[in-house]
């Protein structure tokens, strides 16, 4: 007897059927879900982004990794650059953290200092004094957003102790450390360069879209040269141009400013398209006809009504700077050392021997991964939640 | 009568020898690919350790090739890879060349006229290319022309330079070929180590590029993307393969023209290859799963790790110390921007850092020792002279030495004038300036970046607010050599072979485009500068060995001195190998382990 | 058809122009030349680096000047030599390509294989357990920096020795083995980094993939094929799959264009000596003829590649219409 093949279709068609999950009233369009009666449009999209977990799960650790980011001096044992060659590549110590003593009792959690067995195996054995995790330490002064200067930690060990939670790098620096104040540096590239390219492209897409004509014909002929060069090795070209000789800073606005000129140009390829639409309906019309200057149409009627597709743009647009700057730097032409950034610290990871030898130089990668992650789940739930056809 | 008994004489010995095939130590293995062509009827016998044929032995090779044509390459991918191993000069080196003791080779004698103006090289006979043509005056000749032609881009052509003559040309010694086997060169001036420039000779056949020469395309010779076959040389093996970035593949060359004592043909040895490998952890994790036999090249900050590696299998040999140098040099140029008139050291700077004993000062005030054991992972020397050390043959240890001494380093700077006025910890000078400058160095190497910060640390314990500017190396050229805007730089020497006055005269002479702290001067403007010019002439021209030995020997002396360039360290080298190659005589000179490729041989 | 296509090589033509122009303005400004480690070379003169400043036309400032002295041999066919190489640039590029291709091509591959089946049973299965492992698996794939998955590859190819831990083959032994060794050795090579590749590259098709055939699916036709008693499996090759494809056909064009400029980190990870690695060192040693070259092949590369998507989907969906 011939066995059936399952029917594929059987699920979707169950799934798209009216079933319970997914409602489908007929007149949806005329009468919204109730919940959203009376509510402004932005708050509409936060109610339906409320629902989304997976967004709210980016959301959630966008604020936790930007959080720890700012407040990186006071939550982070060490400073980026503070130096203990006798510890290089210390391992990991998060089970180095014991919290019963040699009689099983429980005490306050306490860690052994590392004598070096062997210094270029990095290994090392525990010595036998106990060092217990104090709160509240003082230790490497930092600042936090340039205001407020102080130099207690979090927690934090006594020397000779060092409290490496992630593992040491070649020089000894802590790893955990240097993943928050790089978080500083690879996080921000990207709210500053999304910021920067997003003014851009609105400008140039809305006086392309809406003046039409020469003007029009010409920014999308710019347009289309910046979207043909490929866009890395023309990272990589601009960067050569000035060198790594300047001042972190100086690089680090460097990167930002080459990384957002690349980038502006899909957001205001699709702001044109969109504003060529939008100066065609009622109220833009109307603008026109009351006789409000063509800039102010622009910025205060047109601009406006792309805001929600141009947030999920931007949001979606954000891992775009955050890679960029990790390639450069991995790259050896972006952030460098000492300087703490995601990508400068995957450089250790390159080296095979130390890879396999000291897995833990790969920890920074996650990171990155874990931000760039949320910050899809976040821009995929805020164009779910902007798309007027879906509820909910 | 007597030729009859040699040559019956020669004939058993040679009976002889062939008798002792199979017996341990003697011949097993066959040559692959054969042997060609018949040996020249006075063929050099190479009468050290007798090996056995066979085998392949892989190399590290650093950097890619840039090209295959000698004349053209200066590189050290070009130096390992084709000096001694597909080309060879008119003469060899008995022991790697430190101190260079020259052999015969394609030469079997040369000889010096007593002013050393007159050079006679007689070239041995019945030599072939690596394509069977055979090799003769000619060939020494056209190689010659070819380096001294204008429109080919060489440096080789530098090491010949006598002098300027009155149209400001270039004069260069005259070779003439006096017969098929014999080539003399006539030079201007008296050169008592003329055999230095001659080794840098790497000698091309005329058969095949005499053409493109005079068709003026010999740029395009022996390219990368030539076809391996032909490109032809002396040495004992040739290009067999090469994959731009992944590897260079040599095969024996048939037609070589040395035998070993038991008159069996070299080379031993049937491949070589070299695996380009720019990252060392690469290199060392492909030593030890064992796809690489030799890292002829193990930096200071590796060696620890590499010597753990040490096994009976593996040695770590340690070489000695490096040809090349470290150093600290202060910008003492008294010129002035062209256009704007400013000065390109600020007066009060120049003062200071024309003030011998400021930068003695500095000198006293580095610990060398404590430079060499941290940076350089104890695997580095103190220096005081521009010539290192390793350098067995010109290193002059009679020079002024500067052994770590804070005291004495505050002691001249009060003297002076420098004192804390205002108790902030550094010293100013008489018109209130405070101490403070900068140390440029190349951004990318990271043991210069902390060799400059070694530097600015040291200064400021004795009261110069001194710090490390890490500069992209093209900015850092930049301003050595047009725009001269810098306090202090940190940076070294890769010495190319030979060692001594030739090369290293553009650093020395005050005319010089590397003479960093004041260069390509019209004329001398210190008279310790001046005198270091008119001793360096000497140490170039003058036809006794010993003369000349003391004439640089003084430069050395001067220098040490006066520290136009405070030189601090000189790294240690050391060579990783394989036990299982016997004749492997690494020297710290290029090409450091294959200078005698020939005799090298894989044990049974 | 012929007219569409050479109207859009002819346009192509200024673009390149520009293109290599603003390249050659910002090499001009950039400080320093490839000389510059010649020039730290005691033993060469300065008379030689002159000699070679003019030969190579480094020493003048004006961009026009310098883009003039590599637009005219190139308009001839003559790219040049490279400086860092005494190759030809042609012959040096001619020899990294098909490294790349090999590479960005077998992981085109893979990625196609993969997201078609899987981009269908995401939509089929819609909201169940295969659709968010699938969604999680495109997720993981759009989200993972290229560096960090090729570095873990690497790690797990050391620690395992199940595969080599970068390269492309064996470096000793190459020139000595049999085809069918050569053959299997690259291969052995290409695994992880193509899996790399693939993986991030089939995420977005998946995606796409799934909402297409999702908003295919539930058009009335598939409804009126499945009334009339056609088997589900019959429906979704035939008629569903059809449909659904054209906006992945585009994406496919842009693939083909990303085929020779996507994989450099890749590339550097995996010490895959390709296209990538090769115009990162040109940049870095500054290298102008072969920047130059590069960024000719790389544009023209892009032009073709949507070319071809574009008549591609002219092809396969008959509503659309070039003009």
């Amino acid at each position: 007897m011939k066995r059936e093949m399952p029917d594929p279709l059987k699920h979707h068609e169950q799934a798209v059927l009216p079933a319970g999950e997914e409602t489908v009233p007929t007149d949806s369009v005329s009468e919204p879900n109730a919940a959203h009666r009376g509510r402004s449009p932005s708050q509409i999209i936060w109610l339906k982004l409320r629902r989304n977990r997976t967004a709210m799960i980016g959301l959630y650790i966008l604020a936790l990794l930007y959080g720890l980011a700012i407040i990186a001096g006071f939550v982070a044992p060490y400073s980026y650059d503070t130096v203990r060659n006798d510890l290089s590549f210390h391992p990991p110590m998060l089970t180095g953290i014991h919290f019963r003593d040699e009689e099983g009792r429980l005490v306050r959690p306490f860690v052994y200092a590392s004598l070096p067995v062997n210094p270029q195996l990095a290994t090392y054995r525990n010595d036998t004094a106990r060092y217990p995790i104090r709160f509240f330490v003082r230790g490497d002064s930092y600042s936090i957003l340039w205001i407020i200067k102080s130099n207690i930690h979090l927690f934090g060990v006594e020397e000779p102790a060092h409290l490496y939670l992630f593992g040491a790098d070649q020089t000894g620096e802590d790893i955990f450390s240097r993943i928050l104040f790089g978080a500083q540096i690879s996080l921000s590239i990207g709210i500053i360069g999304i910021i920067i390219s997003t003014v851009i492209g609105m400008i140039v897409g809305g006086v392309a879209g809406y003046f039409g004509g020469v003007t029009d014909f010409a920014l999308m002929r710019v347009v289309e040269v910046l979207l043909a060069l490929p866009s890395l090795y023309f990272i990589l070209i601009l960067r050569q141009m000035f060198g790594t000789g300047m001042s972190s800073t100086q690089i680090y606005l460097n990167i930002v400013v080459i990384l957002a000129f690349i980038g502006w140009a899909t957001e205001a390829r699709v702001i044109r398209g969109m504003v060529m639409g939008i100066k065609e309906r009622e109220y833009a019309i109307a603008a026109r006809a009351m006789g409000f200057s063509k800039t102010r149409i622009i910025i205060r009627h047109i601009l406006p009504n792309t805001l929600s597709f141009v947030i999920v743009t931007a949001t979606l647009s954000v891992p775009f700077y955050i890679l960029g700057e990790v390639a450069l730097s991995f790259l050896g032409v972006g952030i460098q050392l000492p300087e703490a950034s995601w990508g400068n610290m995957l450089i250790a990871a390159q080296s095979n021997r130390y890879l396999t030898d000291f897995p833990w130089v790969l920890t920074p990668g996650f990171f990155i991964f874990v931000a760039v992650m949320a910050w899809n789940f976040l821009g995929d739930g805020l164009r779910d939640a902007t798309d007027p056809r879906t509820l909910s | 009568m007597k030729k009859l008994v040699v040559a019956v004489v020669m004939t058993a010995m040679i009976v002889v020898a062939g008798c002792r095939v199979g017996a341990p130590g003697g011949p097993s293995g066959t040559p692959n690919p054969p042997f060609q062509g018949e040996l020249p009827q006075d063929v050099y016998k190479y009468t050290g350790e007798t090996g056995v044929y066979g085998g392949t032995m892989v190399i590290a090779l650093p950097d890619d090739l840039k090209t295959f044509n000698i004349i053209r390459g200066s590189d050290t991918a070009t130096a390992d890879v084709l000096w001694f191993n597909v080309f060879r000069c008119p003469v060899d080196y008995r022991n790697g060349g430190n101190p260079p003791d020259y052999d015969a080779g394609l030469c079997t004698k040369w000889e010096e006229s007593p002013d050393a103006t007159v050079w006679t090289l007689h070239l041995r006979r019945g030599v072939r290319w690596s394509d069977g043509e055979p090799f003769d005056a000619d060939d020494v000749v056209f190689t010659y022309n070819v380096i001294l032609d204008k429109n080919v881009d060489t440096a080789a052509r530098d090491i010949f330079i006598e002098g300027k003559d009155e149209n400001g040309d270039f004069i260069y010694p005259e070779l003439k070929k006096l017969d098929d086997h014999t080539v003399r060169f006539t030079l201007h001036r008296p050169n008592g180590s003329f055999l230095d420039a001659i080794y840098n000779l790497w000698l091309i056949p005329q058969h095949i590029w005499e053409q493109p020469w005079r068709t003026g395309h010999f740029a395009d010779t022996m390219t990368l993307a030539d076809d391996p076959s032909t490109i032809v040389g002396l040495g004992p093996f040739r290009v067999k393969e090469y994959v731009s970035g992944q590897r260079v593949v040599l095969e024996r060359n048939p037609y070589f023209w040395k035998v070993d004592n038991l008159g069996q043909r070299l080379p031993y040895l049937d491949r070589l290859v070299y695996v380009i490998a720019k990252d060392f952890n690469t290199v060392q994790s492909k030593f030890q799963a064992g796809e690489i036999d030799v890292m002829p090249r193990v930096r200071p900050q590796d060696y620890a790790l590499v010597k753990r590696m040490e096994s009976p299998d593996v040695t770590i040999a340690d070489i000695g110390i490096s040809y090349d140098t470290n150093w600290l040099a202060f910008n003492q140029n008294t010129g002035a921007d062209p256009r704007s008139h400013k000065p390109f050291v600020e007066r009060w700077k120049q003062r200071l850092f024309r003030d011998v004993k400021f930068r003695q000062a500095v000198s006293y005030a580095i610990n060398r020792e404590a430079l060499a054991n941290t940076v350089f992972s104890a695997r580095a020397v103190p220096i005081y002279s521009f010539v290192s050390p390793g350098d067995k043959l010109w290193f002059s240890d009679d020079v002024m030495k500067y052994p770590h001494d804070p005291a004495r380093s505050r002691q001249l700077l009060a003297e002076i004038g420098l004192k804390d006025i205002n108790g902030d910890g550094f010293l100013e000078d008489a018109e209130g300036h405070t101490i403070e400058l900068s140390v440029v160095t190349n951004a990318s190497n990271s043991q210069r970046v902390e060799t400059a910060a070694f530097c600015a640390r040291s200064m400021q314990e004795v009261g110069i607010k001194a710090s490390a500017v890490p500069i992209a190396m093209g900015v850092m050229v930049d301003k050595m050599q047009s725009t001269f805007d810098f306090d202090a730089m940190v940076l070294g020497w890769q010495i190319n072979p030979p060692p001594g006055p030739p090369n290293t005269k553009n650093i020395i002479l005050s005319s010089g485009l590397q003479h960093v702290c004041f260069p390509s001067q019209e004329h001398p403007s210190t008279e310790w500068e001046a005198r270091a010019d008119k001793l360096m002439q000497q140490a170039e021209t003058a036809p006794q060995q010993a003369e000349r030995y003391r004439a640089f020997a003084e430069v050395q002396r001067i220098w040490s001195e006066y520290l136009a360039e405070i030189n601090l360290v000189s790294p240690l080298e050391a060579v990783a190998h394989k036990n299982k190659f016997g004749n492997l005589h690494p020297v710290a000179l290029p090409p450091r382990a294959t200078w005698n490729c020939e005799e090298i041989y894989l044990k049974k | 058809m012929k007219t569409f296509i050479l109207r859009r090589l002819l346009t192509a033509i200024p673009l390149i122009i520009v293109v290599t122009f603003i390249t050659k303005a910002l090499l001009v400004a950039s400080p320093g030349n490839y000389l510059d480690t010649l020039r730290l070379t005691p033993s060469i003169s300065r008379e030689y680096i002159a000699q070679m400043e003019r030969m190579y036309h480094l020493d003048s400032n004006n961009v026009f000047e310098r883009y003039w002295y590599w637009l005219w041999p190139a308009l001839k066919g003559d790219f040049g030599y490279s400086f860092t190489k005494s190759a030809s640039v042609w012959s040096l590029i001619g020899e990294r390509v098909p490294n790349t291709l090999l590479l960005t091509g077998s992981a085109l591959v893979f990625s196609w294989l993969f997201a078609i089946p899987l981009g269908m049973l995401a939509a089929v299965y819609r909201n169940r357990w295969a659709d968010r492992i699938i969604g999680f698996v495109s997720f993981f794939g759009l989200s993972i920096p290229s560096v960090f998955f090729s570095l873990l590859m690497v790690l797990f190819a050391a620690r395992t020795g199940l595969f080599p831990a970068g390269g492309i083959h064996n470096q000793t032994m190459w020139d000595v083995m049999t085809p069918w060794q050569k053959f299997a050795d690259t291969l052995w090579h290409l695994v992880l980094p193509m899996i790399v590749l693939g993986t991030i590259g089939m995420a977005q098709y998946v995606r796409q993939m799934r909402s297409e055939m999702i908003e295919t699916l539930s058009q009335d036709y598939i409804r009126t094929a499945r009334a009339k008693g056609l088997s589900g499996w019959r429906v979704m090759t035939r008629h569903a799959l059809g449909n659904a494809i054209n906006p992945l056909v585009t994406l496919f064009g842009f693939s083909l264009s990303a085929l020779l400029a996507g994989a450099l980190l890749t590339e550097f990870v995996f010490g895959w000596p390709g296209l990538g690695t090769l115009i990162f060192d040109a940049l870095t040693s500054k290298d102008e003829p072969l920047v130059m070259a590069s960024v000719v092949m790389l544009v023209s590369m892009l032009v073709i590649g949507s070319l071809i998507a574009d008549v591609l989907l002219a092809i396969i969906d008959p509503r659309i219409r070039l003009e």
